[in-house]
């Protein structure tokens, strides 16, 4: 009788502990999305070619969308949503005989992130460890609207028109790390 | 200033890329050529020089079938000039070798056969930018028949450029102990796109590998571009450089570690706006070191 009492009871508060878990990992994870559409590198790509360096990564000069070389029309953000918004949650629940639960969190590894996130003229590099590690290319962007891939900025061929370096920020590393630390930091 | 980790570190990279690249894409080619006398004012005015139109020969012993000279042919007496008679020496950068400038050797025929890399290898701090679009390089063409030398010097593809791009540590284990993270990128110039899927390859299955911090002065050339005498252990006294022998000298089980290697290509219709008739791609490369920074 004991134990099956036990076991109601447990079960019982399993099941809110489950329900509690998910609300609060759907909560952080929509965090996870804002914090990362508010992220100034992200609302500069978004805002396209005609976007103010708000990122502050190319000195104020340009904007990212031209500098990487996006062509005009495309939306380089949208696929790194999906990939966040796929972030799953998983529950399972322990013995029966122990007030403990486990659950686990699928976030996507950093290679997903870079496989959807091509430099357009570079496939096999990413502009978001780019924007991390850093990118080449600043020496030769002149802001001129309407020319070029990206319909905001054109490569010199052959003479340097403007000297600059690409500063890199933190972007998607610290995303997830905020992430983990919320999901850390859930209190039952 | 001593050497610092830094300049371990490149030399080691360069050194293994230099073999690995060699080794494994059996990547040179053995010629015959004559030498021709080449002016050159840079060059220290108690030398002259005789250049081969290949720059960059391969100077490892440690590679299989590879033809590292240590003589060369006057053919207008059919004798062999080994290093150092005549005071010659040879210079495997600039693919030439050096005679003490006096009149008897001014009016040399000379011969060589020696091993030339597909791909020169330079470290440089240029941008990508500067490399791809402000560059005017001189194609140094493995494959087509070359007599002229090319100035010396100067960087010739088909070549790979190599530069630390950044680097950071990061804790690793109690004590002091930090992992080192060093991003190194490379762009690599070729003839076609045979040469640079090849270099592609190799270097993406470099993954997971790795090579050992050499010393500073493990770098086997000196200022002439000659091996230096007694760089290998096992014959101090001799002029032979094997990198796979080094390589298992240094090794201490704390090795660099490729932790990752990506490579890609530059885009065609970007290639086509860039440089005429050339396919350039990038290897980018994060190796790693565990290390007592602070110790």
């Amino acid at each position: 009788m004991t134990k099956n009492f036990k076991t109601q009871l447990t079960s019982l508060l399993k099941k809110e502990t489950k329900q509690k878990l998910t609300k609060e990992f759907e909560q952080i994870k929509r965090r996870m999305v804002q914090e990362f559409l508010n992220h100034p590198v992200t609302r500069e790509i978004s805002a396209g070619s005609n976007s103010p360096n708000i990122s502050g990564t190319l000195s104020g000069e340009g904007n990212l969308f031209s500098f990487i070389g996006f062509e005009s029309g495309v939306d380089p953000i949208a696929p790194l949503v999906l990939l966040l918004e796929e972030t799953k949650f998983h529950y399972s629940s322990s013995s029966s005989h122990k007030m403990s639960v486990k659950y686990r969190v699928t976030l996507p590894s950093k290679e997903q992130i870079y496989r959807v996130s091509p430099m357009p003229w570079a496939m096999g590099r990413s502009w978001v460890k780019g924007i991390e590690h850093g990118i080449s290319g600043l020496g030769f962007y002149l802001r001129k609207n309407s020319i070029g891939r990206s319909g905001g900025g054109v490569q010199i061929k052959s003479s340097r028109v403007r000297t600059g370096k690409f500063k890199n920020v933190s972007y998607i590393s610290k995303i997830f790390k905020n992430f983990e630390r919320n999901m850390d930091g859930i209190k039952l | 200033m001593k050497p610092q980790f830094q300049h371990l570190s490149i030399t080691s990279l360069a050194l293994w890329f230099d073999w690995f690249l060699i080794n494994k894409g059996e990547a040179f080619s053995v010629k015959t050529a004559s030498l021709q006398l080449q002016e050159d004012d840079r060059l220290d005015p108690s030398y002259i020089s005789y250049a081969s139109p290949f720059k960059q020969w391969v100077y490892d012993s440690g590679i299989e079938n590879v033809q590292v000279p240590t003589s060369i042919t006057d053919v207008s007496t059919g004798e062999e000039i080994t290093r150092g008679e005549d005071g010659m020496i040879f210079d495997f950068q600039n693919g030439r070798v050096l005679f003490p400038n006096l009149p008897i050797n001014q009016n040399l025929d000379l011969e060589a056969t020696f091993s030339v890399k597909d791909f020169n290898v330079y470290l440089t701090d240029q941008t990508e930018e500067e490399l791809i679009i402000e560059n005017k390089y001189d194609v140094n063409s493995r494959f087509y028949s070359a007599e002229i030398p090319i100035e010396p010097y100067s960087e010739v593809i088909p070549a790979v450029f190599i530069s630390l791009e950044e680097s950071n540590n990061v804790p690793y284990a109690f004590g002091g102990e930090d992992e080192t993270y060093l991003n190194f990128r490379s762009v690599v110039f070729s003839e076609n796109l045979y040469q640079l899927d090849g270099v592609l390859s190799i270097f993406r299955d470099s993954k997971l590998t790795g090579f050992p911090e050499l010393e500073f002065h493990d770098h086997p050339l000196d200022e002439f571009g000659d091996i230096k005498d007694g760089i290998s252990e096992a014959d101090p006294n001799g002029f032979e450089y094997s990198y796979p022998a080094l390589a298992q000298s240094r090794k201490t089980g704390a090795d660099f570690y490729i932790k990752d290697c990506s490579v890609s290509k530059l885009k065609e219709s970007v290639s086509n706006n860039g440089i005429d008739n050339l396919f350039i791609g990038f290897v980018d490369f994060e190796v790693t070191k565990v290390r007592y920074p602070r110790a």
